[in-house]
């Protein structure tokens, strides 16, 4: 007697349409001795009833955007920050002529505690699945004061890592206020060595350019005359240096 | 795509049009999160225009999304390996007839082939919802034909075999219980 197993060209073929009638003939006896491959056949036609689920209008406008160049901010977050503006303007002056002198710990402690939440709000946002939570998590950290070493790891894994290059650009622009562990300057030497987009190699050379290290210029020039590079990131690498060499300053 | 690999980016937004549903579905199916599967439908069509000219004219420009798309996967796969492939809740929305039953065999339904692996999910998600042929997928996957159906076979059995582990019943109640 024959096993299933033996069938199981004939049976796929069936179930997609595509078989002959002699492959068909052979499966459809199957399935009338074999009620395993009755119920497979049963989960097939099942799977095909799966409602289908469709993405949002959204996603069209957004990749509209994207391709027509960068997004620009909406309306409505500038007037977030305009308010958030007020509010800050507004505090302080309150502070200033409400707050009893004896208040001031008390304010430094709020102030530390607020920083801490903002902390683990943008790591938080950092590791979502959204592209544009990940986004905010990086504008989170933008605002930031102090330079909290758990948050600078979080920028550059997500600079290393997020598979948007929206989000590792991001990534690299807000990692310009901090100052660089080696360790996070090295992996962005690495990283210019295997990311794929021209954008994110460039916004890193950014980055690294700015830092006051003697021994970026040579590295960026070995960069430079490395083949495969990204013709576009040559461009930019060759007038970055040439800029560099003619104001007399060695690329800091 | 031929005007896509010309230099006409703007190409781009019709081959978006046409194909972006499909394979935001693909997805979803692979990962079972809406937002994820908008970020990797959007990274697929970037990918395709940074390697359009990888793309050559006589092959099938599905095949060739499908394979820019399947890597895109496992790439993000790689990168978030504390994200399983097996999200606890999928953020599918529910639809809006209430077809109670149906709707709890569907959801059962998907548990399932969320909870096999994702190769063997890939291959029923492509055989059966992205209606490539099996050819296709054999070129896609770099294996031959026969064997994409043997595999097909086989994971639909263990689909079967999940779907039931979960159900907590023999045989199927889906589709009208045929067995």
């Amino acid at each position: 007697m024959m096993t299933c197993q033996e069938f199981a060209v004939d049976i796929a073929d069936t179930l997609a349409g595509s078989a002959t009638p002699a492959a068909r003939a052979r499966a459809e006896a199957h399935f009338g001795e074999c009620s395993s491959c009755r119920a497979n056949a049963a989960l097939w036609q099942a799977l095909g009833d799966l409602p289908a689920d469709a993405p949002s209008p959204e996603m069209q406008v957004k990749f509209g955007r994207h391709l027509s160049g960068r997004p620009s901010a909406p309306r409505w977050a500038w007037l977030t920050i305009a308010a958030a503006v007020a509010v800050g303007i507004f505090s302080f002056f309150a502070g200033r002529f409400t707050a009893p002198p004896s208040a001031s710990t008390d304010i430094a402690v709020l102030r530390h505690e607020v920083r801490n939440l903002r902390e683990v709000v943008a790591l938080s946002l950092l590791d979502q699945q959204s592209a544009s939570e990940r986004l905010r998590g990086i504008r989170y950290s933008s605002a930031l004061e102090g330079t909290d070493p758990e948050v600078v790891d979080a920028l550059s894994r997500t600079l290393r890592n997020d598979p948007s290059v929206d989000v590792r650009l991001a990534a690299a622009d807000a990692l310009q206020r901090f100052p660089l562990p080696a360790s996070v300057s090295e992996s962005a030497w690495q990283l210019l060595e295997h990311d794929d987009s021209p954008l994110v190699q460039i916004a890193v050379i950014d980055l690294l350019s700015s830092r006051k290290d003697p021994a970026v210029r040579a590295r960026l020039e070995t960069l430079r005359d490395r083949s495969g590079l990204d013709s576009n990131v040559r461009d930019y690498l060759q007038a970055l240096l040439s800029t560099q060499r003619s104001k007399g300053n060695p690329v800091q | 795509m031929a005007a896509v690999q010309g230099g006409e980016s703007s190409a781009l937004g019709e081959l978006f049009n046409r194909h972006h549903g499909a394979l935001y579905r693909y997805f979803l199916r692979m990962s079972g999160s809406a937002s994820l599967s908008e970020d990797l439908t959007q990274e697929v069509f970037l990918r395709v225009l940074r390697k359009s000219e990888t793309w050559q004219r006589d092959a099938r420009f599905a095949s060739w999304m499908y394979r820019i798309a399947h890597n895109a996967f496992i790439d993000h796969t790689r990168r978030n390996k504390w994200e399983t492939a097996m999200p606890e809740k999928l953020d599918i929305a529910a639809p809006a007839t209430r077809q109670l039953e149906h709707d709890e065999e569907h959801a059962l339904l998907r548990r399932a082939l969320m909870a096999m692996p994702p190769d063997k999910r890939e291959l029923l998600i492509l055989s059966r919802f992205q209606g490539l042929k099996y050819e296709q997928i054999g070129e896609l996957l770099g294996v031959e034909t026969n064997t994409v159906k043997v595999r097909v076979f086989r994971a639909l059995g263990q689909l079967r075999e999940i779907y039931e582990r979960m159900s907590g019943q023999p045989g199927l109640s889906v589709a009208g219980g045929r067995n």
